[in-house]
């Protein structure tokens, strides 16, 4: 009996709780009636003209030429212009892993970067300056000789700089494209990187998420 | 019969009014997003959409669609938000996505031969055959599929796949009490407090729901438009 007469106290709560809670979001709204339509006239024909413009303005902002589209979590990269995908590949991109140093206090974490970049710099046969944390991933000591961390082939026939020290460029690895392997650069498949060196002019924007 | 027609005529012009003021009030609710997207545009940083109006959660940069997230199901609760693009604050998930840590050795004395590379292969990878083995790395599978992101305003987006199996529709149970208890709740909670408690709920794909979580981190401006 007693627990009965607890079930009923706890679901008769349980149903007030429910009732006064819905009935607060309702009533308690932040936001005014108006908000969602601040400073339009009520003219239907204005508003509707006033939406021409605003569509207009916000495609305003939109690239005119083609761009290069990077899903980090697909792996995949997209030459485009406007919504038309003029070329689709898989990539590798950034492994998001973390590198310690040992005895040291340099961390580095390998993602590729994410937001809006441009092509800036075009190069064939491009040389990797290997940095700090190649030789430190791979356990040797850093050289004194700067003619020590010039490597060739590594990064394929074509690279595309897309600002601080991150490239667009070629792999030796193919099998692991579609992977997060690399170390913030993009890795692409030979057909595909020629493909963009020769259709990505200077300029073009690039797009990473 | 004149009383009838009266009504009847005052009827079919109220119900023409709502009829045409529908839309006209939509689409002042899509000119105040444009605004939005117009300012958030200016930044050239990604932002999000939540268009529950359209089933979708919109990843864009610039008004560029650099992908749609399909809702399959959703639920608002707490009323229509004011369009204002609201930071993201934070994410919660059972088990949160860890980046894995490299502590190489102590570099070898000089003249050591280096390491030997590992063998390029030539062809190139085909999703349609099984994955390459464990690599140390921080991939979309290892995203959490069921998680909360939390706005700046305390707007809580609660995010999962549709239940498969009788495991994941028991845990389903739990995840409506949470929202039919835990809504009313925090509404009451957080009214104490003078704020309003707003909460959407989203039934994604399960890799839909790891790409969302991997392409929303903190700090991007998301912006939701209901119905």
């Amino acid at each position: 009996m007693a627990v009965l007469a607890l079930g009923l106290t706890g679901l008769v709560f349980l149903v007030v709780l429910v009732a006064v809670g819905t009935v607060m979001s309702r009533r308690g709204s932040a936001v005014p009636a108006d908000a969602r339509e601040p400073d339009v006239p009520a003219d239907r024909a204005a508003i509707e003209a006033r939406n021409r413009a605003l569509r207009k303005k916000l495609t305003g902002f939109a690239p005119k030429t083609p761009y290069i589209v990077i899903d980090t979590a697909r792996n995949r990269l997209f030459y485009r212009k406007g919504e038309q995908v003029l070329r689709a590949a898989v990539v590798s991109t950034g492994s998001g892993v973390v590198l310690k140093e040992p005895n040291g206090k340099r961390s580095w974490t390998f993602d590729t970067p994410r937001g809006e970049y441009a092509v800036r710099s075009k190069a064939t046969n491009p040389m990797w300056i290997k940095p700090d944390w190649a030789f430190i991933e791979d356990g040797e000591p850093l050289p004194s000789d700067y003619g020590d961390r010039v490597e060739e082939g590594t990064l394929g026939d074509y690279a595309l700089g897309i600002g601080n020290g991150y490239f667009l460029h070629g792999t030796l690895y193919t099998r692991l494209l579609g992977r997060n392997v690399t170390h913030g650069c993009v890795r692409i498949g030979d057909e595909d990187l020629e493909y963009l060196f020769r259709n990505a002019p200077l300029g073009t924007k690039v797009y990473i998420f | 019969m004149r009383r009838v027609r009266t009504l009847a005529g005052a009827i079919a012009l109220a119900i023409s009014c709502i009829v045409a003021s529908a839309p006209a009030g939509d689409l002042a609710a899509e000119n105040r997003l444009l605004e939005e997207e117009i300012k958030l545009s200016k930044s050239g940083k990604p932002y999000i959409v939540i268009d529950l109006a359209a089933g979708g959660v919109l990843l864009k940069v610039k008004g560029v669609l650099l992908r749609t997230f399909p809702i399959e199901s959703w639920r608002l609760w707490g009323g229509a938000t004011d369009l204002r693009p609201l930071l993201l604050a934070g994410r919660k998930a059972t088990r949160e996505p860890e980046r894995p840590e490299l502590h190489p050795e102590v570099a070898a004395a000089p003249g050591t031969p280096p390491k030997a590379e590992p063998e390029p292969s030539p062809s190139p990878v085909d999703p349609t055959k099984p994955r390459e083995p464990e690599l140390e790395a921080l991939e979309l599978r290892d995203m959490p599929i069921e998680y909360y992101l939390d706005l700046e305003d305390g707007t809580r987006i609660m995010v999962k796949n549709a239940p498969v199996g009788w495991k994941e529709k028991l845990g389903h149970v739990w995840y409506q009490v949470k929202w039919w208890v835990g809504s009313p709740w925090q509404t009451i909670r957080q009214g104490m407090g003078k704020r309003h408690y707003r909460a959407v709920s989203m039934i994604l794909g399960p890799e839909d729901a790891q790409a969302l979580y991997w392409a929303f981190p903190e700090e991007t401006p998301c912006v939701i438009y209901s119905p």
